[in-house]
């Protein structure tokens, strides 16, 4: 009897809890004004998943953003995350901003079967632009990015290990070759001055005197330096020029 | 039968004595659905003040509190007294959490609406405005010592803020005549001392290699390291000019603090209405 009571208990709560319904006004009423304990109270009291639930739950993820948590709760709603436009907007926006690389392709892998949007096809380029620089045609961007895309494009056609090769050969060349020019000619100057030190204290007292040993030293440094610098010039720019141009398509987007 | 009636009741009650234990976020939530679910906008900030009520008593003055304090439109509250609790508290609470602007607001808001002249209410007027308006805390002050003469060690706040240390380009001109002496004034005698010898030392190297016939050395050694050890001579001393300044100005403060710290333990302000 009581096995039978508890037994129809469970089955009520459980059918209870599958009728509950979100209350999608109120979820945006605790997003609009930032109330992230009680939105995630509120998210939490339904313990039974359901599609809805994951696709509330990744919104709240992408609000508190949370890349591996919003991309859990994604793929157990794709369906209903992707007939929200703006969702999949301002998570691709964000993603592409702020997360990991494995996340990012995590994230674009994810919406290769489904229908093509305006925000998929467009942030599927700009995916494709950065990940794939070389091989992306500008003209598949709208006009107002293809300069800041050209611009990254032209630094990833730029080989590192040549930035440094040039800065061996003459001081400061592989910073030149990077387009920092100001930098080239600091590093070239620098360089020169050591050298000359160099130079004239070995003529004048040998090369066994302290300081040609210290000018030789200083020398030595600011010229290995001078090599990793044009190595580290290019590397840093094609980040830089990366982050300009995701940033300029997420502003760009809408 | 009949114990497994009795269990079936115990669980019923724990259960129930479970959820009457609701976690924090778990009751500002039901607070929060009611006011979403009420139309009245009155009734709405009445709804609010509850909510914020329920959170100083469990002890919660952060930064999501004053954020509530943020929403509430104390002018729609219809209850004099409660917009009074409201005002006092929300003045508590951005003090709490380093919002002056807005405590200075609300206290504004709070003696237009009450026109407390308590000794409470003038000592919140100290709180609120110690840095940033001397003149009326000295104000306040001088009415408050008639009340007790230990509130006349209040007036350093006035001090504080007006703090500012003297002869800053006596200790520069200094270190540009002797090098680290400025630093040296400034209580960083070590590092007075080696910005001397690295200043002298390369002033004598330069003068050795122009002995010696180095002409390029001299110039790229004094133009390179000997001008930056003497410039960062000058940078250094501007900023141990300015740490002690800052030092000195806490150290004024901490002493200020702990006065007010000791006039709070007698003539406590609480949060009111809990």
């Amino acid at each position: 009897m009581i096995k039978k009571i508890n037994n129809y208990l469970i089955v009520f709560f459980y059918v209870a809890a599958c009728h509950a319904q979100i209350d999608a006004r109120f979820v945006k009423h605790l997003a609009t004004n930032k109330l992230q304990a009680e939105h995630r109270a509120y998210l939490n009291s339904f313990t039974v998943p359901f599609d809805s639930l994951h696709y509330y739950k990744a919104k709240y993820y992408l609000q508190y953003f949370n890349d591996s948590l919003l991309l859990t709760n994604y793929t157990q709603s794709k369906n209903l995350c992707f007939n929200d436009q703006e969702f999949i907007a301002s998570a691709s926006k964000l993603i592409l901003l702020q997360s990991k690389p494995i996340f990012q392709d995590a994230w674009f892998a994810s919406m290769v079967n489904q229908e093509n949007t305006k925000a998929k096809k467009y942030f599927e380029a700009i995916y494709m632009a950065t990940t794939e620089p070389l091989a992306f045609n500008e003209k598949e961007l709208v006009p107002e990015l293809q300069k800041p895309f050209l611009s990254y494009k032209k630094v990833c056609g730029k080989k590192p290990v040549l930035g440094a090769a040039l800065s061996t050969v003459v001081p400061g060349l592989g910073k030149w070759y990077a387009g920092k020019p100001k930098s080239a000619l600091m590093a070239f100057v620098l360089n020169g001055s050591y050298a000359l030190q160099t130079w004239e204290s070995a003529g004048k007292l040998g090369i066994r005197h302290p300081l040609t040993i210290i000018n030789a030293s200083a020398f030595a440094i600011f010229y290995l330096s001078n090599v990793y610098g044009g190595y580290r010039a290019i590397v840093d720019l094609r980040k830089e020029r990366k982050k300009q141009f995701i940033a300029n398509a997420a502003g760009y987007y809408n | 039968m009949l114990r497994g009636i009795i269990i079936s009741v115990l669980l019923i009650l724990c259960s129930v004595l479970l959820q009457a234990q609701a976690p924090l976020a778990d009751s500002l939530l039901a607070y929060e659905y009611r006011y979403f679910k009420c139309s009245n906008d009155t009734l709405k900030q009445g709804i609010l003040h509850q909510k914020i009520n329920y959170y100083l008593k469990n002890g919660y003055t952060g930064e999501a509190l004053f954020e509530e304090h943020k929403r509430l439109k104390y002018n729609l509250l219809l209850d004099a007294q409660q917009k009074k609790i409201f005002l006092w508290n929300a003045t508590l609470v951005s003090y709490l959490n380093n919002q002056s602007e807005y405590s200075a607001l609300y206290l504004e808001e709070y003696l237009k609406a009450t026109a407390d002249s308590s000794l409470n209410a003038e000592l919140l007027k100290v709180l609120v405005y110690k840095y940033s308006d001397s003149v009326k805390v000295n104000r306040v002050i001088k009415k408050l010592s008639k009340t007790d003469g230990q509130f006349k060690d209040l007036e350093c706040f006035a001090e504080v803020a007006l703090y500012n240390r003297k002869h800053k380009n006596f200790y520069l001109i200094s270190s540009l005549i002797v090098p680290g002496s400025g630093t040296a004034m400034n209580g960083r005698a070590l590092k007075g001392l080696v910005s001397l010898a690295l200043v002298g030392g390369s002033a004598y190297g330069v003068y050795q290699l122009v002995q010696y016939g180095l002409y390029i050395n001299a110039v790229l050694w004094g133009s390179g390291v000997g001008l930056k050890f003497y410039s960062g001579n000058v940078k250094l001393t501007q900023k141990t000019f300015e740490e002690k300044e800052a030092q000195q100005k806490n150290k004024l403060a901490n002493k200020c603090e702990l006065k007010l710290k000791n006039l709070l333990t007698k003539y406590p302000l609480s949060l009111r209405g809990l």
